[in-house]
């Protein structure tokens, strides 16, 4: 479909013109909710590489966000570096701990993978919490000290626009690849693709050690923004909001988590500003999705334009796959004792 | 004739019980062999053995002269055997073109790139093997949406377009209807003649076997119980016995 093609550049072109002039007209407080959006948002595309593309359900993406928000304070910390070197640091830094954390969870399969991930990443977050000398334990680091260009809201957001963007472009490109179709047949169905050649625990572990550098990417702009770094990052509870993310966009398109950081940012704050009981209305729309529409807002959007282009989109009806899987703990058949 | 695959004495038990029991097999470049025996014959077994899927307790597995024993399945795929599956195991989610382009894209050794357009290669390829399956007209569904017998195509297409020296069918029309299994079987010799694959493949038609078959191999309780040409097979009497008591089904 050609004319779905020009509406997706069209839309891309749009966020661009919206996200780039935005301190010209936002306050202060705005330019703080924008800033959310995008680092949300990068933090959620880093997530769906796992969740959406190749099925893998991880529960470590918290652990990679606080990783990144500490390469910036520790590097300002210890170093006495600008923070701004901890940006690129964060990449190397979430990169390699993923690659390491991926080689032990990724020994497992379904369930067991994601109860691995959750147990080393609280792991990191007993270690951010408890080696005090390096961290500063659960006080956590504060008051960062941004370089001079940084000076101003405006700037401190241009920056976060600039490096996000970056980010979102390096995903895509994975996302749209040969290695990324190869990662929506694992997703599929892991054993038939290894008989077509393909070395599966290969593929999800730089699938896992991509997800765990562009989340650390999000996290050291979450500290550039908040000058903070602190323990309570890394604890797996706070991996939830990407997957409310993903699951608000979308998971079976690239932009979708975008989507859904937007809807999602917002709706928090709405929620937050008018109940006092914001976790349960969350957790009561996010129960609403699973059942009503799991294919997210994108994929209503789809369906609609699809009906009125009078083109039935083979929508789905039922709870995403990997997430289901997991749920329903249905586990890899134990015939199979020659590990992929 | 010079050997592709060679087996010798590949075992696998569950538990206590021997599926496969010492089963030696050598199939020359260019054959059509086929395994049959009665249900739990441990035919799907033996090719879970040669294809990766199961390790063998004992025996070995050659290809060639390449060594396979114990091998994971995408190194074999690598060495050359590619297989489809007694049930349709296809990726539900790609539409039926994509379950071939990757396929394609596995078997050029170049899946691994992280830039360009994935979907975009390998397309002209992928048509050109759903034409010769019969599947052009649902190029663009996903594949969980088609039909069993389309999905039977799909399984067959997958496993064509690796190119494989050696293509392993298990039960390839199972639960087809009798016109589809004609239609099926005349394309898988087709396709196997014009690529000069070698063929082996399991099943419990005896019209098909007897039909498509240079050389059967009967398997019993894990054992290689008989192996010859068709008439061989066919007049022995212990497989009329084990596998063929009732009389009428090798008309
Ligand atoms: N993973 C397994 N665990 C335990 N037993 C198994 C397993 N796989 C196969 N078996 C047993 O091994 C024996 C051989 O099974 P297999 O599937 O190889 O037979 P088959 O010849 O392919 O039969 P069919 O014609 O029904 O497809 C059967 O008794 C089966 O129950
Ligand atoms: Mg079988």
């Amino acid at each position: 479909m050609p004319g779905a093609n020009r509406l997706r550049w069209l839309g891309w072109v749009a966020l661009l013109a919206v996200a780039v002039p935005a301190p010209l007209v936002l306050g202060e407080l705005q330019l703080f909710t924008a800033s959310r959006i995008v680092i949300f948002g990068l933090w959620a595309l880093s997530l769906n590489l796992l969740l959406g593309q190749t099925g893998l359900v991880s529960f470590a993406h918290a652990a990679f966000f606080g990783i990144g928000a500490y390469a910036v304070g520790l590097v300002w910390l210890h170093l006495g570096w600008s923070a701004v070197i901890g940006v690129p640091f964060s990449l190397a830094a979430g990169g390699t701990i993923a690659f390491l954390m991926g080689l032990v969870a990724l020994r497992a399969v379904h369930l067991y993978f994601s109860m691995l991930t959750l147990a080393i990443s609280q792991l990191l977050f007993v270690l951010a919490f408890t080696a005090y000398d390096f961290t500063l334990g659960d006080n956590g680091i504060h008051g960062i000290e941004l370089p001079p260009f940084l000076a101003d809201t405006s700037q401190v957001y241009w920056f976060v626009v600039a490096v996000a963007g970056f980010g979102v472009l390096a995903l895509g490109i994975v996302w749209r690849s040969p290695f990324g179709a190869a990662l929506q047949a694992i997703r599929d169905n892991r054993l038939r693709a290894s008989f077509i050649g393909l070395h599966v625990r290969r593929y999800e572990l730089a699938a896992f050690t991509v997800a765990g550098m562009f989340a650390a990417l999000a996290g050291s702009l979450f500290a550039i923004v908040n000058r903070s770094a602190y323990p309570g990052l890394l604890d797996w509870t706070q991996g939830a909001v990407p997957i409310f993310i993903i699951l608000l966009g979308g998971m079976f398109r690239f932009y979708g988590p975008l989507v859904g950081a937007i809807a999602y940012v917002l709706l928090e704050e709405v929620v937050t500003r008018e109940t006092l009981y914001s976790n349960l209305v969350l957790g009561a729309i996010f129960l609403a999705i699973v059942l009503i529409a799991p294919t997210g807002i994108t994929g209503i959007v789809e369906r609609v334009v699809g009906r009125l282009a009078r083109r039935p989109s083979p929508g789905l009806t039922s709870l995403p796959e990997p997430l289901a899987e997991t749920l329903a703990g249905e586990f890899e058949p134990s015939t199979r004792d020659v590990e992929t | 004739m010079s050997t592709l695959l060679s087996v010798r004495g590949v075992s696998k038990s569950f538990g206590g019980f021997k599926a496969v029991d010492g089963v030696d097999l050598t199939i020359d470049a260019g054959e059509r062999r086929a395994v049959i025996g009665p249900n739990g014959a441990g035919k799907t077994t033996f090719f879970n053995l040669l294809t990766g899927l199961m390790r063998p307790d004992g025996g070995s597995v050659q290809l060639a002269d390449a060594e396979l024993t114990g091998l994971p399945p995408h190194r074999i795929a690598a060495a050359g055997i590619s297989r489809a599956f007694q049930i349709t195991n296809i990726f539900g989610r790609l539409t039926v073109r994509q379950n071939v382009q990757i396929a394609l894209l596995a078997a050029s050794g170049r899946a691994y790139r992280p830039w360009g357009n994935g979907w975009a290669e390998k397309v002209d390829e992928a048509d050109a093997i759903l034409g010769e399956v019969g599947l052009p007209y649902a190029a663009g569904t996903p594949a969980a949406a088609l039909s069993h017998g389309d999905q039977r195509a799909i399984e067959l297409a997958i496993a064509l377009a690796h190119r494989p020296r050696l293509l392993v069918l298990d039960e390839p029309t199972a639960g087809m209807a009798p016109a589809e299994t004609g239609r099926t079987m005349e394309l898988v010799r087709r396709l196997v003649a014009e690529r000069s694959i070698t063929l082996l493949f399991s099943e419990h038609d005896m019209d098909v076997v007897f039909g498509t078959a240079d050389r059967i191999t009967v398997l019993s309780q894990g054992r290689v119980l008989a192996e010859g040409t068709p008439e061989e097979v066919r007049a022995d009497p212990s497989v009329r016995e084990v596998y063929l008591g009732t009389g009428d089904a090798a008309r």
